[in-house]
């Protein structure tokens, strides 16, 4: 059996979804489909049962206890204020860029020293001892 | 800023407490979560406009609830590695203000999360397609069908329910025939 075009439509019926236009058309097409008939009392079967089923549900109140807790949120938590959150982001970019700094100004002085102990002038003192020492 | 808490707490306190509670079946994690949503939501409460609240405060309501059960499988799972039954009190076994609400919740316990949150939302807060589609974060045909389903699986639970329990009254019937022979 061809599957109706409408059927899909029937639920959004059902839950007042339609705009009055497709309501309209929907109305005529259930006038003429007794299969789309059939399917929206099974429908409306299974939506009151489950309405009657749920009805029977009692709210239930929030305990003062709860609300004074909940509403004291704000005293507790105090805004937390954005500046913090930009002081804590600022001091660990800063030490990043000093750390960096340091390490830079450190490695270069070390490459200085080396260039010191292994200059010419040190290496011809060296092969000089080295010559007083073979005699 | 504490005004408008209160005012979104007495708008919408209530309910989003009573979803939970149905969710989640216990007092004790329904409190919690609740706490925890609102504390939550007071934190953005600056970055969130006026209209757009209602359905932030359910959407972070739902997934806290969602982690709490999650939660709870694992500890469940824990609990029976470690072979230690006592701790396993079902959430079932704890006081509740009337039957039909006990009943209620043990039905939607059944159904999935999402499809226990779509009911809420059509049966108990009267939500249109659109507000359900904004406030869980899915499409309007989603939700459609999503419902559509829920419903059918929400009837089978009932009907199953419904009929254990004639079942056990048939049974307490004889056996009380039984006994008073």
């Amino acid at each position: 059996m061809e599957r109706c075009k409408f059927k899909k439509r029937l639920s959004y019926y059902l839950a007042d979804e339609l705009s009055i236009a497709e309501k309209a058309i929907l109305d005529n097409h259930l006038s003429d489909c007794p299969n789309c008939r059939q399917e929206l009392a099974n429908l409306q079967a299974e939506e009151d049962l489950v309405r009657d089923f749920l009805s029977e549900y009692q709210s239930e109140e929030i305990s003062r206890d709860l609300q004074d807790k909940i509403l004291s949120i704000p005293t507790r938590v105090s805004a937390k204020p954005k500046f913090y959150d930009f002081a804590i982001k600022f001091s660990i970019a800063a030490s990043m860029i000093i750390s960096f700094g340091l390490g830079v100004l450190i490695s270069s002085s070390l490459f200085n020293e080396e260039e010191i102990v292994f200059s010419e002038e040190s290496l011809v003192d060296i092969e000089q001892l080295y010559s007083y020492g073979g005699e | 800023m504490k005004k408008r808490l209160e005012e979104l707490f007495a708008q919408e306190g209530q309910k989003v407490f009573n979803y939970l509670r149905k969710i989640l079946r216990s007092q004790e994690d329904a409190e919690d979560i609740l706490q925890e949503t609102f504390a939550a939501v007071y934190s953005k409460l600056a970055t969130i406009e006026d209209a757009a609240l209602p359905s932030y405060l359910f959407r972070t309501a739902y997934h806290k609830a969602l982690n709490r059960i999650r939660q709870r499988k694992k500890d469940a799972q824990y609990n029976l590695s470690l072979q230690q039954p006592e701790l396993l009190k079902s959430v079932e076994e704890q006081a509740e203000p009337t039957a039909q609400n006990a009943e209620i919740r043990a039905a939607l316990a059944e159904l999935s999360a999402k499809y226990a949150s779509l009911i809420e939302l059509k049966y108990f807060q009267d939500k249109s397609y659109r507000e359900i589609a904004v406030t869980l974060d899915m499409t309007e045909s989603a939700v459609d069908s999503g419902l559509v389903r829920a419903r059918a699986k929400l009837k089978k639970i009932i009907l199953k329910r419904r009929k254990s329990a004639e079942l056990l009254s048939v049974k307490n019937e004889v056996r009380n025939k039984n006994g008073k022979m």
